[in-house]
C-alpha cells in the first residue's frame, strides 16, 4: 500500500513536471501582440494567428480596450512589460521609443529575411535610426479627394486636374446648392493636419518641403505662406462643411452620410476610408443608390497624379522580448505581400508600403486596386509629396495641427504660424529628432 | 466596577504571595504591554494593508511627479535634473498654460454659480414635495451616474445645428464650433450632468433642518424666501460650503467633457488645464513639463483648502 501511494506520488510529481516543461516551453515560443478591441483589431489578428505558418511558435494576440492603444503600450514598455511586438504611430514616435532603449535593433534580421528588397526603398528607410533599422512602416497612407460620382454625372462635372478647375468646380457646387467637401473635424483635433500637409507639398511643392524638413530652408518661405493663405481662405470661406463652426464641430459620421446622400459633393479624406465608404455610406448600406470614386488632389505645378506618402503606423520589437527571433518570424510574415493583401481584403486594412508585383489586389474593389497602382507609378516618378504625421518631429507636428485652427479662427496669422514651427523645428532638428526623410 | 477588582486582586495577593508587590508590577505590566497591542499595534496593523496600497498607489506616484517635474523627462528614458526650468517657463513664458489656466478659472466661476443656483433652487421645491419624490429625485439624480461618454455624446446630438436644439429657436450654428460659445457650451452639458448631485446632498442637508425652525419663522410670518434665507440656508451652510470647495478644487480637474466633445477646440477655445496636460505628456513628450503642470494644479488645491480652513478658523461653519 506505502509503495503503491509512493509510485502514485512519484508518478503525479512527474506528469507535473512535465506539464510545467511543456508550458515553460510554449511559452517561451510565445509572441504577444496588443490589438485594438475592435472589428478591425479583431479581424486582422485573427487573420495572422490563422495564417501563420510556423507551429514552434505561438502567436498571442490580446485585444485591449480603449481608443489609446499607443500611449497604453507606451507606458507598459517603459515599465519593462508590454507586448513583444509593439507598434505606434509612425516614424516620429519610434524614434523617441527607439532613442529610449526600448526597441530592439532589426538590422540583422532585415538581412535574414531580406526585407530591403520586399519594401518600398523609402519605407524602409523611415524605420531608421542613425542608420539602424528599428520599425517596419505599416498601411500605406495618402489623402485623396473622393467624390460622389453619381451626382457629378448628374451635374455634368469633370474632374479637376489643376488648382484653378478645383475652385470653378467648387463655384459650381456651390451654384447647385451643395456643401464643396467634407469632413468636419468635431471628433479629431490633430485630423486638421492632413490639409496642411497636402497644401504644404501640393501647393508649395514637394522639394521645398524637403528642403524644409532637411533644414535646408525655413517654414517662412514665401512658397509656404501663399500655401497656408491659400489654405485659409478656402477653409474659411466654407468650403468645408459649408461653415467654418460646422468644420470645427461636426463629426465624420454625419459629414460622410451627407456626402453619401449627396448633399456634400467631395470629401477631403485619407485611404483609410477607402473600405468605409463602400461599406458604411453608399448603395444599400447607406439606403442611397449613388457611387464614389475618388480622384488625387490637384497640384500648382503639374497635372499629373500627385500623393502624399505616409504610414499610419509603425511596428518595432520590444527590447525587453524574450522571443526576438521568433518575434521578427512574426513580423516577416505580417509583411509578406500575402497576408497583407489578405488584411486589405477582408479586413480593410491598407497595405504596408511594399512592392507588390502581380494581381496582388486581385479580389480588392477596382477603385481600391487603382489607387495603388497609381499611387506606385506616381511614387516611381517621384510625384509624391510629405504627410505631417510620418515626416514632421513631435513638438513641430503638434503646432501644425494645434495652431493651424488658430489661423482659420483669425487668431494667428499665416506669417506667425510658420515662424512658431519654425521655431519648434530648429530645436527638434538641433536635438536629432526629425524622423528620417527619404532623398529626392 | 474597577474598585471591587481592584479590592479582589489585592484580596488574592495577601492569600496567596508573600510578594505582592512584585506580582502586582508583572500585572501593571502585562496590562500595558496589552494595551500596547490593542490600542496601538493591532490598530497599525489592520492599517497596513490599505496603507502599504496608498502608498503604492498614490504617495509612490505622487512622489514621482514632483521628481519629474524638476526634469526634463520625455515620458520615456532617462530623466535629466533641470532645477525650477519647467516652473520657471510654465509661471513666466507659456502663454497656452496662461490661457488654459484662465478657462479654469471661468470654469470655476461657472460651477460655483449656476450648478448651486439650480441645486438650491431644486432640493428647496423638491423638500416640499411629498407625492413622487423619489421619482423627481432619482430623474434628477440619473445624469449623475452616466458615464461622461453617454452625456457628451448625447450633448453632442443635442447641440448639432442640423436637427438639434438650436433648430428650435431657429440658430444655425454649431455652438460647439464657436470659439466665443463652446466652452459655455461644454459647461452647461456637464452642469446637466452634474447639479442633480448637489441638489440630492442639499436635499438631504435639508431634512436635517428641525421643522420647529420652519414653524416658528411661519409664526413670525416669514413668507417662502424669507424662510429660504433665514432657515434653510443656514441650517445647510456647512454642506453648501464644503460642496463649494470640493467645486471649485474640480473645476481644475475638469477633462473628460472637454475632450470628448471638442478635445480642446476649436482654435483652443476650450483648451483647459487638463487638456494641455495631456497634449504635452502625450502628444508633444514633454512629460517633465506636464508634470510640472500637475504640480500647478495641486498647489491650487491646496491653496483653497487653505483658504478654507482659515475661514474656518475665523468661525465659518465648514
Amino acid at each position: 500500500m506505502m509503495f503503491k501511494m509512493r509510485l502514485f506520488t512519484i508518478v503525479l510529481l512527474g506528469l507535473l513536471l512535465a506539464l510545467m516543461a511543456g508550458a515553460t516551453a510554449a511559452q517561451d515560443s510565445t509572441v504577444t501582440i496588443w490589438a485594438g478591441d475592435d472589428d478591425t483589431g479583431a479581424c486582422w489578428s485573427s487573420l495572422l494567428v490563422d495564417t501563420f505558418p510556423r507551429e514552434d511558435i505561438t502567436v498571442e494576440v490580446v485585444l485591449q480596450p480603449g481608443t489609446n492603444l499607443v500611449d497604453t503600450q507606451r507606458t507598459a514598455l517603459q515599465g519593462g512589460a508590454g507586448p513583444d511586438i509593439t507598434f505606434s504611430h509612425g516614424p516620429a514616435f519610434m524614434l523617441e521609443l527607439a532613442s529610449a532603449g526600448l526597441l530592439l535593433n532589426l538590422d540583422v534580421y532585415a538581412d535574414e529575411y531580406n526585407w530591403g528588397e520586399r519594401f518600398a526603398p523609402w519605407a524602409l528607410d523611415l524605420g531608421r535610426v542613425e542608420g539602424s533599422l528599428y520599425s517596419l512602416s505599416e498601411e500605406l497612407e495618402t489623402v485623396i479627394m473622393y467624390y460622389n460620382k453619381t451626382v457629378f454625372e448628374e451635374q455634368g462635372w469633370e474632374i479637376p486636374k489643376t488648382m484653378d478647375e478645383l475652385y470653378a468646380l467648387a463655384d459650381a457646387i456651390r451654384e447647385a446648392g451643395l456643401d464643396v467637401m467634407g469632413p468636419a473635424f468635431g471628433e479629431c483635433a490633430p485630423c486638421v493636419e492632413w490639409a496642411v500637409s497636402v497644401f504644404l507639398s501640393h501647393h508649395a511643392g514637394p522639394d521645398k518641403v524637403y528642403e524644409a524638413l532637411t533644414g535646408q530652408r525655413p517654414w517662412t518661405d514665401e512658397a509656404f505662406v501663399a500655401a497656408i493663405t491659400d489654405l485659409k481662405d478656402i477653409v474659411r470661406d466654407g468650403w468645408f462643411m459649408g461653415s467654418l463652426d460646422l468644420f470645427f464641430s461636426d463629426t465624420f459620421d454625419s459629414a460622410h452620410a451627407l456626402f453619401g446622400a449627396g448633399e456634400i459633393a467631395m470629401s477631403f479624406e485619407g485611404t483609410w476610408m477607402l473600405d468605409n465608404y463602400q461599406r458604411d455610406f453608399f448603395g444599400e448600406p447607406a439606403g442611397n443608390d449613388n457611387e464614389w470614386d475618388w480622384f488625387s488632389f490637384p497640384t500648382t505645378f503639374t497635372e499629373d497624379q500627385f500623393f502624399i506618402i505616409g504610414v499610419g503606423s509603425s511596428w518595432g520589437i520590444s527590447s525587453a522580448t524574450p522571443n526576438p527571433d521568433e518575434a521578427a518570424a512574426v513580423l516577416d510574415h505580417y509583411y509578406s505581400t500575402g497576408f497583407q493583401a489578405q488584411m486589405f481584403e477582408q479586413c480593410g486594412v491598407a497595405p504596408a508600403p511594399l512592392i507588390y508585383e502581380g494581381d496582388v489586389f486581385a479580389n480588392s474593389d477596382p477603385r481600391e486596386a487603382r489607387l495603388y497602382e497609381e499611387f506606385g507609378q506616381a511614387s516611381s516618378k517621384g510625384n509624391v509629396g510629405y504627410t505631417s504625421w510620418s515626416f514632421w518631429p513631435a513638438r513641430t507636428n503638434v503646432w501644425l495641427w494645434e495652431q493651424i485652427v488658430r489661423v482659420y479662427d483669425d487668431q494667428l496669422s499665416v506669417e506667425d504660424y510658420l515662424a512658431g514651427m519654425q521655431s519648434e523645428f530648429e530645436e527638434e532638428f538641433a536635438d536629432g529628432l526629425i524622423p528620417p526623410i527619404p532623398a529626392r | 466596577m474597577a474598585g471591587k477588582s481592584s479590592t479582589r486582586s489585592e484580596g488574592q495577593f495577601a492569600v496567596g504571595s508573600d510578594v505582592p508587590g512584585k506580582r502586582k508590577g508583572r500585572r501593571r505590566e502585562y496590562w500595558t504591554r496589552y494595551r500596547i497591542m490593542r490600542y496601538v499595534l493591532v490598530p497599525w496593523l489592520f492599517l497596513i494593508p490599505i496603507l502599504a496600497l496608498h502608498a503604492f498607489v498614490v504617495v509612490f506616484p505622487a512622489a514621482q511627479g514632483v521628481f519629474y517635474s524638476f526634469t526634463d523627462w520625455r515620458g520615456i528614458g532617462e530623466a535629466e535634473y533641470i532645477g525650477l526650468r519647467n516652473f520657471e517657463e510654465m509661471i513666466f513664458e507659456d502663454q497656452s498654460y496662461h490661457d488654459a489656466l484662465w478657462r479654469n478659472i471661468q470654469w470655476m466661476l461657472f460651477f460655483v454659480t449656476v450648478p448651486f443656483a439650480f441645486a438650491l433652487f431644486g432640493s428647496s421645491l423638491l423638500a416640499k414635495v411629498r407625492r413622487g419624490a423619489m421619482f423627481y429625485r432619482t430623474a434628477l439624480f440619473m445624469p449623475f451616474i452616466l458615464p461622461s461618454i453617454v452625456t457628451a455624446t448625447i450633448w453632442r446630438y443635442l447641440y448639432n445645428p442640423r436637427f438639434g436644439l438650436p433648430t428650435l429657436v431657429g440658430y444655425e450654428k454649431a455652438l460647439l464650433g464657436q470659439s466665443d460659445t463652446a466652452l459655455w457650451s461644454i459647461a452647461f452639458a456637464d452642469n446637466w450632468h452634474f447639479w442633480g448631485f448637489l441638489m440630492v446632498l442639499f436635499l438631504t442637508a435639508m431634512q436635517g433642518i428641525p421643522p420647529v425652525l420652519y414653524d416658528a419663522a411661519k409664526v413670525d410670518g416669514a413668507n417662502r424666501w424669507q424662510e429660504f434665507w433665514h432657515v434653510t440656508l443656514p441650517g445647510i451652510r456647512p454642506v453648501v460650503l464644503f460642496m463649494l470647495m470640493m467645486v471649485m478644487i474640480w473645476a481644475f480637474l475638469v477633462f473628460d467633457y472637454i475632450f470628448i466633445l471638442t478635445g480642446g477646440g476649436p482654435a483652443g477655445a476650450t483648451e483647459v488645464l487638463g487638456i494641455d496636460i495631456y497634449k504635452n505628456a502625450f502628444q508633444r513628450f514633454e512629460a517633465g513639463y506636464a508634470a510640472a503642470q500637475g504640480i500647478s494644479i495641486s498647489i491650487f488645491a491646496g491653496l483653497i483648502v487653505t483658504a478654507f480652513a482659515f475661514l474656518r478658523k475665523r468661525g465659518w461653519e465648514i
